[in-house]
Formats: C-alpha cells, sequence, structure tokens
C-alpha cells in the first residue's frame, strides 16, 4: 500500500457520526472536548431539566454522553477526578434512554385499549406507554447500581461518596415501593429485580409485535406510577451519599423528537408523558433532553392536561449553536471547539506530524486580493470593466494602475454603476473618484464578497473557497460540517499524492474542490437522509440558483446583504399558510440547511422580522457569499409560501428593482425588435 | 431450516395442484403485480389485493400518474376476468391497521385453501408483518410466498423521501439489545441508513453487506453508489461482503444463520431485493432478531417495468414453518 493510499484511508476526519456514535467510554474520553464544551453547557450536569437544542450535527449528543455513570465513571477512573469544570458540582448518577431504541415510540400503534376494550382509549395507551418507560429506566438505573457494586465502579462510588451499606440496604427495600403494586414482591436481589424487569419489557414487546395478544393480569393490574417511581430511583441515590451533597438522578433522554414523526397517531402523547417528568421539578430526579434546534417546544402540553412545561420556572434551554457562535475574549468558541475535535482525531490516528497541532496553518490563511487574482492567472484583469460609459471605465483603469487588483476595479465600477443608477451625472462621478471611494472600509467590506462572486462569474469560474478561517465560516458553527469539509478536503489531497500534515497549506484549487464537494454532500445528505429532505432538496435547487442569478446581476452590489431573507414574524400567525411556512423554515434550520437570526429592521414598522440564510456550506454549491451582509431581502411570508409550496418562479430581489429590470429588459427587447426591423428593412 | 423453492410453475406443480387458494398481494402501479393473481387465478380462487396510497406529505408527489397506473393494472385484472376483492390502506399502516387487513383474511379463510402471499409489490413493512402472522396463527397452514421480477428498473431514484430509522412493524429489536452486528442488504437506495446507525448502534457495529446477483454491469454500479452514500469505507467491510442471488431467500437465511453463529445476534436492514427481505424475515422469526428500515413515504411510479420470472417459495405446510422443519420432513 503506497503512503498516500494509507493516508487516504485513515483520513481522521472521515465519520462526522462517530463522536455521536461513541458510547465506548475509552474513546469518549479520547475525542471528548471537555474542556470547551463542559463549562460552557454546566447546566447540563447541574440538578436541573434541561433541553440541550441544536441543528442536527451540532453536537449535542456528544455533551449529553458525559452525564451517563458508564462514561463520567472511565473518565474519573482514567484520571481520578471528573472534567475539571465538574469539579465544583455536586456529583450526579445519570442514566439515560434511547426512545426509539427501547421501542417507546411504537406504543399506540398497536393499541391495548382495542384489545381489552374494543376502543381505541388514548389516555389508556399513555398509560402503558408510561408503565413500559418507567420499567425501562428501572432496569438502566438498576444496571447502574450494579455497576456501582461492582469492582469497576468503584471511582464512581469513590466521587459520589455513597455508602455501600447503605445502597445495599436501600436495595432490599426496593421490591417493596408502593409504584410497583407488588410485581416486585418476590425478588430479593440485584438480579432478581432486573431479571423480573427484563420479563415485563418482554411481554410489552411481545404485544407490540404482535407475538401475544393478551397482556398477562400480573402485568395488567400492576401499571406502574412514572413519576412516584423516578422519585424513588432519586431518594435510593439521595438516600445513599452524604447528606451536605445530596446526590441527584439524572436522566438522559434522546430521539425525543422522533416520536410524532414514527407515531402520527400517538407520538404527541408520548412526548406529553416526557414533558410531564419535567413539569413535576421532582428534587432528586432530573430530566436532560437533546433535540433538535425547533424540535424541542412543539408539543409542551403535559399528560392528561391542556397545561404545559415553563421554560425557565420547570427547565432551562441551552441553545448549542448560539453558544459555539458566542465571542469568547475576542475568540469564536467554535474555533477552539473546531480545533480541538481536529486535534484529537489526528492524534487518535496515530499522526504524529507537527502540523496535527496546528490545524489552521494546514489550511492557510486566504484574503480576498489573493483569491481575486486566481481568477485571472497571469492575465490582465482589465476586461472586467465594461458596464460604465467609456470615459468612466478609463478613469478608473488610470486609478487602478499598471498591475490592477481586479477587486479594486470591480467595487470601482460598482460604485460607479450605483452613482449612475442614482441619476448623477458623468462629470461629478469621474470627479469623485479620484478619492477612491471604493476604498472607504465600511463600504468596501460588506461588498467584497458580491465582488469577488461576481468576478468568478465575469471569468466564468467557480467561486473559489479556501482558507482556515474560510472553512469556519462555512461550517456555521456545526462541527460535523466541520469534519465534512475537513474530509473532504483531505481525501482529495491525498488522491493527488499531497501529505496533508507535510505539504502545507494545501494549494487554494485543491481545498476549492474539496470544499465544493463537502458542499454537494450536504445538499444531497439531506435529500437522501433527513426527514422532509425531498422537499427542501427541491426548494434548494430553485432559491439558490435565484440567490445567485440576483447578487451575480446586480453590479453596482446595491444590495450586498441579499444573500438572504427577512420576514415580518406576525405574518406567520393566524393561518394555516403562515403556520406550514413557519413549520418548514424551523424544520430547515433544525436540519442544519438554513440558518435563522432574529432581524432588526431599518424600517419602520411595528412587528419584529426575523431573517433567512442558507447554511454557509451550501454557499458553495450555489456560488453565494458565505459571510452575510446586512440588510437582507425584505419579503412577505405569503411571498415565501409561494416560492416554497406553489412551485412560483423565485425572483431574488426587491419589487422596485424587478419592476427596474422588467423595464430594462422590455426596453432591451424594443431595441433588438428595432434592429431587427432595420436589418429586415 | 427446509424451504422448498423455484419457478411458480414447479412449485405450483408440485404442491398446489388440485388446490384451493387464497391470493394475497397488492394492486399496484407496477405492471408485475398482476401476473401471479392472472397464473393462478380460477373460479375458486378468492384473492385479496391491497391497494396502497403514499401519505399526503411525501414529496414528491406522484398521486396522479400512480392513480392512472392503478387504473391500467385493474382494467388489465378485469379484462382477464379476474374478480379480486379491494382493501385501501396508507403506506404507513400501524400495526393495528395490519391486523385489521388480516382479520378479514382469517375469518374468511377456508381451511383446505393454501395462502399465496404475493410480495411483488407489497411493500415491507406489510409483507414481513403479515408474513409473521401468517405462520404464527394456526388456521393458516399452508402459506406460500411468490415474487414476480420485473424485467428492469427505472434509472430514477426509485423510492425518496425516507422516514427515520424504525423496526418494520411486528419486528422491532430484543431488549437489551443482542449481538453487535449489523447486516444490510443493499438495494439501489440507501435512504437514511445512517440514522440507523445513529439509533441502533451502541457502539459502531461490525457490518456485513449483502448484495444482490446477479450483478449486471448497471446494478452493481448502483449498488455500490448506495454503499458510498450509506458512508461505509471499503476498509471497514473488506471480507465481509456476501453476493447472493436475487432470487434466493434460502441463501439469505443459511448466511444469517452462520454469521449469528460467529457474533451472537444480528441487526438486519433490508434494502435489497424483496426474496432477501424474505430470507431475513424468516431468520428474524426463527432467532428473534430486529428488521430495521427507513421507510420511503414516496415511490417513483415507473418503479418497475415488465414481468420477468416469477417465483414461489413453500413458507409453512401442513402447519410447521420451514424454519421449523428440516431435510426429514418434506
Amino acid at each position: 500500500m503506497t503512503e498516500s493510499v494509507e493516508r487516504r484511508i485513515h483520513n481522521p476526519f472521515h465519520d462526522p457520526l462517530v463522536t455521536e456514535l461513541i458510547e465506548d467510554p475509552i474513546r469518549y474520553h479520547q475525542m471528548f472536548s471537555e474542556s470547551i464544551l463542559v463549562g460552557e453547557a454546566l447546566k447540563v450536569f447541574q440538578p436541573a431539566n434541561v433541553a440541550l437544542v441544536g441543528p442536527q450535527g451540532s453536537g449535542k449528543s456528544m455533551i449529553l454522553n458525559l452525564v451517563r455513570y458508564s462514561v463520567i465513571s472511565k473518565w474519573i477512573a482514567d484520571t481520578g477526578a471528573p472534567p475539571e469544570p465538574l469539579a465544583q458540582l455536586t456529583p450526579f448518577f445519570g442514566i439515560s434512554v434511547n426512545l426509539v431504541r427501547a421501542n417507546f415510540h411504537a406504543f399506540g400503534r398497536r393499541s391495548v385499549s382495542r384489545v381489552r376494550t374494543g376502543e381505541l382509549d388514548k389516555e389508556l395507551e399513555a398509560t402503558v406507554a408510561a408503565d413500559f418507560l418507567t420499567h425501562y429506566l428501572f432496569r438502566e438505573y438498576l444496571k447502574g447500581l450494579g455497576f456501582l457494586l461492582s469492582t469497576d465502579g468503584r471511582h464512581l462510588m469513590k466521587w459520589l461518596k455513597f455508602d455501600r451499606g447503605k445502597l445495599q440496604r436501600e436495595i432490599q427495600k426496593m421490591n417493596r415501593w408502593d409504584s410497583w403494586f407488588g410485581f416486585y414482591s418476590e425478588c430479593r436481589s440485584l438480579a432478581s429485580l432486573i431479571k423480573r424487569c427484563e420479563y415485563r419489557l418482554s411481554i410489552w414487546r411481545s404485544f407490540l409485535n404482535a407475538n401475544i395478544d393478551q397482556i398477562p393480569e400480573e402485568v395488567w393490574k400492576s401499571k406502574a406510577l412514572l413519576e412516584d417511581s423516578l422519585h424513588s430511583m432519586g431518594n435510593v441515590l439521595r438516600d445513599s451519599g452524604p447528606a451536605k451533597q445530596p446526590v441527584s438522578l439524572f436522566v438522559v433522554i434522546d430521539q425525543y423528537e422522533v416520536l410524532p414523526e414514527l407515531n402520527r397517531i400517538h407520538g404527541d402523547n408520548l412526548q406529553r408523558i416526557i414533558n410531564t417528568l419535567i413539569k413535576t421539578r421532582d428534587p432528586v430526579a432530573f430530566y436532560k433532553i437533546g433535540a433538535r434546534t425547533y424540535d424541542w417546544g412543539r408539543e409542551l402540553r403535559i399528560w392528561g392536561s391542556e397545561s404545559r412545561v415553563e421554560v425557565q420556572r420547570d427547565y432551562a434551554t441551552i441553545n448549542l449553536a448560539d453558544l459555539l457562535m458566542r465571542n469568547e475574549d475576542g475568540d469564536w468558541l467554535f474555533l477552539n471547539f473546531a480545533k480541538d475535535v481536529a486535534y484529537k482525531r489526528m492524534k487518535e490516528q496515530q499522526y504524529q506530524e507537527a502540523a496535527v497541532e496546528h490545524i489552521d496553518e494546514i489550511f492557510g490563511s486566504t484574503d480576498p486580493e489573493t483569491e481575486a487574482r486566481l481568477y485571472f492567472g497571469k492575465r490582465a484583469p482589465i476586461a472586467i470593466v465594461k458596464r460604465v460609459p467609456p470615459r468612466i471605465k478609463r478613469r478608473i483603469e488610470s486609478l487602478c494602475g499598471v498591475n490592477p487588483s481586479p477587486l479594486d476595479l470591480r467595487l470601482a465600477e460598482a460604485w460607479a454603476l450605483q452613482k449612475l443608477q442614482k441619476g448623477i451625472r458623468e462629470k461629478i462621478i469621474i470627479s469623485e473618484l479620484k478619492h477612491r471611494p471604493w476604498n472607504n472600509w465600511s463600504w468596501r467590506k460588506e461588498r467584497i464578497p458580491i465582488a469577488l462572486l461576481q468576478i468568478a462569474s465575469l471569468t466564468n469560474q467557480k467561486r473559489r473557497y479556501f482558507g482556515w478561517k474560510t472553512i469556519l465560516f462555512l461550517s456555521g458553527a456545526n462541527i460535523s460540517s466541520f469534519l465534512l469539509l475537513c474530509s473532504e478536503i483531505w481525501d482529495l489531497a491525498t488522491k493527488l499524492d499531497i501529505n496533508p500534515l507535510e505539504d502545507y497549506p494545501l494549494r487554494a484549487s485543491v481545498q476549492a474542490d474539496g470544499i465544493h464537494e463537502a458542499s454537494n454532500q450536504w445538499r444531497n445528505r439531506d435529500r437522501n437522509e433527513h426527514t422532509g429532505g425531498r422537499k427542501r432538496w427541491e426548494v434548494l435547487s430553485r432559491l439558490g440558483p435565484a440567490i445567485h442569478e440576483a447578487l451575480v446581476e446586480d453590479l453596482a452590489i446595491s444590495n450586498p446583504g441579499h444573500s438572504g431573507f427577512s420576514v415580518r414574524e406576525s405574518e406567520f400567525s393566524g393561518s394555516e399558510r403562515g403556520e406550514r411556512l413557519a413549520r418548514f423554515l424551523q424544520d430547515a434550520v433544525s436540519w442544519a440547511i438554513f440558518e435563522e437570526r432574529a432581524h432588526t429592521s431599518k424600517q419602520r414598522e411595528s412587528s419584529t422580522r426575523r431573517k433567512w440564510y442558507l447554511h454557509p456550506l451550501l454557499s458553495p454549491a450555489f456560488s453565494i457569499p458565505h459571510i452575510r451582509s446586512k440588510e437582507p431581502l425584505y419579503v412577505h411570508a405569503e411571498q415565501v409560501y409561494e416560492w416554497i409550496f406553489e412551485g412560483k418562479q423565485i425572483k431574488f430581489r426587491p419589487l422596485r428593482s424587478r419592476r427596474l429590470k422588467e423595464h430594462e429588459n422590455q426596453l432591451t427587447l424594443r431595441i433588438e425588435d428595432k434592429e431587427h426591423e432595420a436589418s429586415v428593412g | 431450516m427446509r424451504l422448498p423453492w423455484g419457478k411458480l410453475s414447479d412449485i405450483s406443480d408440485l404442491f398446489l395442484r388440485a388446490r384451493k387458494v387464497e391470493i394475497l398481494g397488492s394492486l399496484s402501479f407496477e405492471e408485475r403485480c398482476c401476473t401471479v393473481p392472472e397464473r393462478l387465478f380460477d373460479q375458486d380462487t378468492k384473492v385479496t389485493l391491497i391497494e396502497i396510497a403514499d401519505p399526503p406529505d411525501g414529496f414528491p408527489n406522484y398521486e396522479q400518474e400512480i392513480k392512472i397506473k392503478i387504473d391500467h393494472s385493474r382494467e388489465r385484472l378485469e379484462t382477464g376476468g379476474i374478480s379480486y376483492e379491494s382493501i385501501q390502506a396508507g403506506l404507513l399502516a400501524t400495526e393495528d391497521d395490519l391486523l385489521d387487513i388480516l382479520e378479514g383474511l382469517t375469518t374468511n379463510h377456508q381451511a383446505e385453501s393454501a395462502v399465496i402471499l404475493d410480495l411483488t409489490s407489497l411493500p415491507k413493512r406489510f409483507f414481513c408483518f403479515i408474513l409473521k402472522r401468517l405462520l404464527l396463527i394456526d388456521k393458516f397452514s399452508d402459506v406460500v410466498v411468490t415474487y414476480t421480477e420485473p424485467r428492469g428498473y427505472t434509472d430514477e431514484h426509485l423510492a425518496e423521501d425516507p422516514m427515520t430509522c424504525d423496526h418494520l412493524p411486528g419486528f422491532s429489536a430484543p431488549l437489551p439489545p443482542k449481538g453487535d452486528t449489523l447486516v444490510i442488504s443493499v438495494g439501489y437506495e440507501s435512504l437514511s441508513i445512517r440514522s440507523l446507525m445513529e439509533i441502533y448502534t451502541d457502539k459502531k457495529k461490525a457490518i456485513k453487506l449483502i448484495l444482490a446477483f446477479p450483478s449486471l454491469g448497471r446494478s452493481t454500479k448502483r449498488q455500490w453508489a448506495t454503499i458510498r452514500e450509506m458512508g461505509v469505507e471499503p476498509q471497514e467491510v473488506r471480507g465481509n461482503i456476501e453476493s447472493i442471488s436475487s432470487w434466493d431467500a434460502e441463501e439469505i437465511y443459511r448466511k444469517l444463520e452462520q454469521w449469528h453463529g460467529d457474533a451472537d445476534g444480528l441487526a438486519l436492514a433490508p434494502f435489497g431485493p424483496k426474496t432477501h427481505s424474505l430470507g431475513m424475515a424468516l431468520f428474524a422469526l426463527k432467532y428473534d432478531a430486529g428488521l430495521f428500515y427507513t421507510q420511503p413515504k414516496v415511490y417513483h411510479p415507473d418503479y418497475s417495468f415488465g414481468e420477468g420470472e416469477c417465483w414461489a417459495y413453500v413458507v409453512k405446510w401442513q402447519g410447521i414453518p420451514c424454519y421449523e422443519r428440516y431435510s426429514t420432513h418434506l
């Protein structure tokens, strides 16, 4: 095997999911960025109910994983202590449930109530689902206690400061908890409790799988009380440890968001069961739920009541995307996170080169000037200025010198075109050009990304994305997109026999091609793999080119912010169409296809606004800027609805400029007609 | 296990001669849905066909194209003088819905009749569940599964808009899950198989792949494209790929048995040909394994074209399921 093939095989960034999949505590310890993430999401590790939200791939599971007793125990065994930020917190004992893996999502699809009473009774369906969940969590809890009492659990035992004798005495009493209604009365040991619990779970599974048609009476008559049982589990922990530092039970709940999708009749009700646990505000049991950005909050009612769980009062929310986007002492948090993840992955693959510690140097730097010149190679960029009158063109070219910067030429022309569009006379424009107004920093900064895009388009090339900062921006604070970018660039480099850890910074062309591939994959992956992705793909296939076209055609760069759109929030409520649109946009944000931000409007209006952009990693696929300027396109919800659901042609321009464009087109047609008539004549 | 199988004509001669049969199949947009009813119908045959509608939120919406094609199938059966009972069902039918479909069949079943489950155009979530109940319920003593190959498939996506991974109705995995090997039968679509790996793997499972053979140039290419889309690296599965005839359900079963012996439990993902799914379902019934799938919400109206060979599998005879029967029995 050649070295390059070897490196391709050991692409450290290959599997973006690996960190999600690491439930193996040893690998988890090697890969987790505890110094960055734990401190930032401290609430997850404190006695509080927490909804940890963020788009697909943002790293939620990675954080929640640390709550699990097996993971934190391994950590303590290896290092003698939990991750540093946890040192000051009260120890906890964490169990977890993946609601789909546990089959909780399937309750109600085969109706117990129909079998028992001949009629569908949603309340009864929820009762048996709650019973199943109670016993499932009880089994996880018992297994955890078994681990604690084993040799492997001694480190965790020490951290929790548990009294072994007390814990064993508490276990002896478990079979008598009122909430079991005598189901465990014959069990005298931890092992017998587990066995009995597994029997009960297997009964429910057999019923749902249609292996059996009746539930044994001993199970039917002992349906457990969810909140009471969890409270009792928490009490055992509290009573087994020191009174001054009571240990709480933490329960990580995964796959909460897919319940309505996988169970269309009862899914909402199943979510309400979980909400009920949160609403209880149990002082000894706390719930940690990971969900995609907008999948938390769609169903906040509790089971059997219209009352809702309330943020701050019943639970806290941590938005991982917002958190990672935050600036910390001048450093973007995501930057440190990305560096750390990349470092750990390269180390895991046994790479020892110096570059392992400096991933930023592998990709190098970029600046607009360098990029702009890349589109011309050794050619002179003069031909770029051709849409202004000859006198202005000559003036611009002379001001830009003998070896002109393509970026200066394009920006100078854009500035002149803006003035012409405002009706300012040529003479005045020529006079003002001498002050090089395109160098005004605030004016220039906003327009550079569009100018680069236009230069690429004018030279019939794809926009070239490269450099460490570009990769960070394209990642959109999403660790999965960052890994995909790194992976594709690594793959391409090694195919070309380039060792990314020695021959760096990597050539711009290699990075650009890898980035384009990652961008297309991000788009296609959503289409092929995510719920609703096929529809989003279709919308993107019209919206992306429409944005590109509008930006490329705006040669005066009058609207540099028009890579996104802004809608009044009030337009989403009160109508079915508005709500359907809101749902589509929210899902697109949850699946990391759109980004959403609050928008402070420059217009005087009575409603707040929100703005949406394509996820930065989609920018290369459509050749649109990944850095956003202010003032997106102002549109109405109805317009966006028509784009998305009625297949209406997307014209990504303000109405005024669209009319102007139509007017120009008509004018052109008239001129062409006249020319045609003249030639025929 | 003993699973007599072969061309429908041969199995029919050996097992179904002078027997009344009850056919359960699908009235579909595929031409081949008509083949088995046409070949087995006579005046004593009872035919029940399930007409399945895609969910309204599926995208793209092919409702009109599919309706026209189903009407063609209906006309064809009526022209051929085949009378049948039609049942409407949604693609995302729950276990309750599927049991309701079966209840009618069970009530009206005549003891002397053999049941023909024609899985040709039935979605996996339907036929795996129905197969399971037919094998479990004593009232059905003789069950034969049939499958008609098409002449070919569209070059477009066969199925789209996949849902999050779930077990097929009736086939959830044991609790706690057993084994550490995931077996994927590979088809032309990867759908959302990554979500399977996300949900159902405690740690990264060993992956084994089953490809359909004979691998004509184009189908090989499509299967490998699927593997790439799954994000499976060649080195991860080196030595763990089997090619099995696309109609050989028995060989699938035996291969799984062999892997089961080595791995102490398998999780199965039937994304390949339906007859491979049949072999997987039989294995799952015998060894209590989970079957996982990412149900697409939309099927292409030109999914397949033409009608090829028709295969039959005797999955239950004289009340004994094939996986409980040994070579001495038949």
